[in-house]
């Protein structure tokens, strides 16, 4: 008995080890990883140099990690066992009963100020009226259900400072209370770090408001439900799959004709507002206006003026609504441009709407590229 | 490379074991050598030739100590051997703290000479100490074969992070060995349990330090600075015993027997016994080749007080180039010689659990030193730890409830009830234990493959270019 527990013991140990070896020499290498949204390490070229300084064993360490045998299926089995300890936040992301919510940590509000006296300084040049949007992520809508870990970036907080120090510059759009009483009603993805098309409205009817328009109802439009299987961002990180996946809407206008002009990386051209293509793909949310690109624009049968919007990708299933009271809508993303005046002329537009979640607006240093306008 | 990686685990392992058992008896050595040189040039591209560099010192000695009968070579031999190493020592672990308290002491700014550290320095010179000093008192006899030598200090599973194994410990088996079934069935046993331990426990106990020990201790609640240096025992603990099990248990693999290096140290009712619970291999070391040479406690009382403070700043030293680490065995040491004086006899007459308490307290107290940046963070901690902090950081609001279960476990297995339950088991239900033991190395090894895994994955929200 003693031998034969030996013989197996020893069996499951060299034999665990060296079939995960084999079986990642022999399953074809794939060269991008769909829910890592990136390119994974390739085979890296051997020389004397890069042994020399390291990154040789470093390369390929990074190749021998993204190539493991089911990556998915071990970072399932990893949630699994955090959440079986009581572990709540997996991965930067928080499990509720129902939804996953995506954790931002606690920033130096000292950092922004750059970002902001850009803002500021794009405000003094323009003549069209700015306006600026930060909506809070589903963590703040449903921070009493968590008891984080750590200190976790008060949103409310923080948005109250960003408006307070462009007091005076800009008008500033608050949301949170309406998304808040909202919260019940599928607002934001359970999967996914973003809002819903409906949690867009719902801030839209704020916003619309503030810019001086009569928001529309919801039965200007037609809403189609277009996918019941969006697995999303947080999905990713996690690889959990006990919450019920999410429903893609597109809310179409009953009232104008709207189309896009957007590039994308590969030169293809986009023209439609809801693309259907991408809901074949994991990441569903790329149906509303396509991949994140440097510029954007939508023409509207809408009669208006011109819009330009600086955004982040909260805004890619909220300019829909916003097409109903302009005729032309820029949209730029700072994060895929270097210089946005090789993009723009401030001078073309009627308003300025600056949208953007307060988490990535914590984190993100690409508002500092407005100082380069004008 | 570490062993919680995949590289290691995956391909360095089955690759090594592999052609390790093929290769023919006469050659094992050199297997080993190359093996374990690869393993340290695979985080250490450069200082591998300090590591071989200091190896060759001490087999050149060696073999000139055992070619001469006259005392004043010999003993040249052997200081030329240590003062080597522990120029190396010095030069890259100790260089940049010399100069910053030069500057101190002396008000002059000496620029940094910023050496990186080369990985297990600490150790593998130590290691090939423990050879010349042996072999100069007479203890073992020389090695005269180049290739076994290096194979003694290459020898990959204790190289960068210990047990510190001298070579008398293993000088029989670098001649012959034999891997038994039974060794290397509890090899592969030894290694499963120290990758779960550090896998599983350290890093996640780990994480509730990381966030305190990160968080502005003035506004630390009492509970939560308790929590939070508590869980750094554990952490640090099966941490480092995690790593000494899969050391000792590839060595069982290869034919080797290592030291034990960790007994169960939390339960200790004294420091003194702690010392003998915790890093066995690194107090004996510090016994054998300072303590004893310097007198021991054969000359008085005076003299042993002077002989402890001197071993344990050094043991403080060893540990790490900085004041904390200094004060951090100085603590210990005055700590012992008051047990030798008088508390010794007090401690075994009080309950056991007042003398445990004694003991945690007074070790506990230690790791804050040990893990904070400065003298000053370490007293602001105590303060948090004594009621000061502002209370702003909880510990129960979201850091003792995700880690109440760990914490648990860490608790558990820290007090060897595990191994006592299977020791009884076995006793009683022997087919049980040996049913078990290759489900248990089944499902420690996937449970940390996960987390392995899991360290490496790293989603993107945005498409990054």
């Amino acid at each position: 008995m003693k031998k034969l527990s030996d013989i197996l013991n020893i069996i499951v140990f060299f034999g665990f080890t060296a079939v995960i070896a084999i079986v990642s020499f022999c399953i074809p290498k794939q060269s991008f990883s769909e829910t890592e949204n990136r390119y994974l390490a390739e085979a890296p070229k051997l020389s004397v140099r890069g042994y020399f300084s390291g990154n040789t064993a470093k390369q390929i360490s990074e190749y021998l990690d993204d190539s493991f045998p089911m990556r998915t299926n071990w970072i399932s089995l990893h949630t699994s066992l955090e959440l079986l300890q009581g572990r709540k936040e997996v991965n930067g992301v928080y499990i509720l009963e129902d939804r996953m919510l995506g954790l931002a940590h606690q920033v130096d509000y000292k950092n922004i100020e750059p970002s902001l006296d850009a803002v500021k300084k794009l405000c003094s040049i323009t003549d069209a009226q700015v306006y600026m949007l930060a909506a809070p992520t589903a963590a703040h809508i449903y921070s009493d259900k968590m008891y984080a870990f750590g200190p976790c970036l008060d949103q409310k907080q923080f948005v109250d400072y960003i408006y307070d120090y462009l007091d005076g510059d800009l008008t500033a759009i608050y949301v949170f209370d309406e998304l808040k009483s909202n919260r019940d009603d599928y607002i934001y993805y359970r999967t996914d770090h973003h809002w819903t098309q409906r949690g867009a409205y719902i801030a839209y009817t704020v916003a619309a408001k503030s810019m001086g328009h009569v928001p529309v109802g919801q039965e200007r439009f037609n809403i189609r439900h277009a996918s019941h299987s969006f697995l999303g961002s947080l999905h990713s990180k996690t690889m959990y799959n006990q919450i019920e996946a999410d429903t893609i809407d597109f809310y179409i206008s009953n009232a104008h004709f709207v189309t896009l002009d957007c590039h994308n990386t590969d030169n293809s051209r986009q023209d439609s507002l809801y693309s259907q293509e991408y809901l074949s793909v994991k990441d569903k949310y790329l149906c509303y206006t396509g991949e994140n690109s440097a510029i954007k624009s939508l023409y509207s049968t809408a009669d208006g003026g011109r819009l330009l919007v600086i955004k982040d990708s909260y805004a890619n299933c909220f300019v829909q609504f916003l097409a109903e009271h302009y005729s032309w809508i820029d949209m730029i993303d700072l994060r895929y441009m270097t210089d946005p005046s090789d993009y723009i002329d401030l001078d073309n537009y009627d308003s300025v709407l600056i949208i953007y979640n307060a988490v990535n607006l914590s984190e993100d240093n690409n508002l500092r590229k407005l100082s380069l306008l004008g | 490379m570490v062993f919680s990686s995949v590289e290691f685990l995956f391909y360095y392992l089955p690759i090594v074991m592999l052609l390790y058992y093929i290769t023919p008896h006469k050659l094992k050595n050199f297997a080993l050598f190359i093996s374990g040189t690869v393993f340290y040039a695979w985080g250490e591209p450069k200082y591998v030739f300090v590591m071989l560099l200091s190896a060759a010192i001490d087999y050149t000695a060696g073999i000139l100590m055992s070619g001469t009968e006259k005392a004043s070579k010999r003993r040249m031999c052997l200081i030329v051997s240590v003062v080597m190493n522990l120029c190396l020592l010095f030069v890259f672990k100790y260089a940049s703290f010399a100069v910053e308290v030069v500057n101190t002491v002396f008000g002059i700014s000496l620029s940094d000479p910023s050496i990186p550290l080369p990985i297990g320095i600490s150790f593998f010179t130590f290691q090939s100490m423990s050879y010349t000093i042996d072999l100069y008192l007479g203890k073992i006899s020389v090695q005269r074969n180049p290739i076994n030598f290096l194979a003694y200090v290459t020898c990959f599973p204790q190289i960068v992070a210990g047990p510190i194994v001298k070579y008398q410990d293993i000088a029989d088996r670098l001649e012959r060995r034999h891997v038994t079934l039974d060794m290397l069935s509890n090899g592969a046993s030894l290694f499963a349990y120290g990758l779960a331990k550090k896998v599983l426990l350290a890093n996640n106990i780990g994480l509730v330090w990381e966030r305190i020990k990160t968080s502005d201790y003035s506004a630390l609640s009492a509970p939560a600075a308790w929590l939070g240096i508590i869980a750094f025992a554990f952490q640090i603990y099966f941490d480092f015993s995690g790593y000494s099990d899969m050391a000792i248990g590839l060595g069982k693999m290869l034919g080797f027997e290592f030291p034990k290096n960790f007994d169960l140290p939390y339960l200790s009712k004294s420091i003194s016994e702690f010392w003998r619970r915790w890093h066995i291999t690194l107090g004996s070391w510090f016994r054998d080749y300072v303590y004893i040479p310097m007198g021991g406690s054969r000359n008085g009382r005076r003299k042993t007080v002077i002989n402890l403070i001197v071993v344990w700043i050094l043991t403080g030293l060893w540990h790490g180039a900085s004041i904390n680490f200094v004060l951090w065995g100085l603590w210990f040491g005055v700590l012992i010689i008051i047990e030798k004086l008088w508390l010794g006899k007090i401690l075994e007459k009080l309950p056991d659990v007042i003398s445990w308490a004694y003991t945690m307290l007074a070790v506990i107290l230690g790791w804050v030193l040990f893990d904070t940046s400065s003298v000053h963070s370490a007293i602001a901690y105590i303060g948090a730890m004594l009621g000061y902090g502002d209370g702003t950081v909880r510990a129960m609001s979201g850091l003792l409830p995700q880690s109440a279960i760990v914490l648990a476990l860490c608790m558990f297995f820290s007090s060897g009830a595990a191994g006592n339950y299977v020791s009884k088991l076995s006793g009683r239900s022997r087919n049980t234990v040996m049913a078990l033991k290759p489900i248990i190395t089944a499902a420690l090894l996937i449970a940390s493959t996960s987390y392995l895994v899991n360290s490496t994955y790293n989603p993107f929200l945005y498409f990054n270019f």
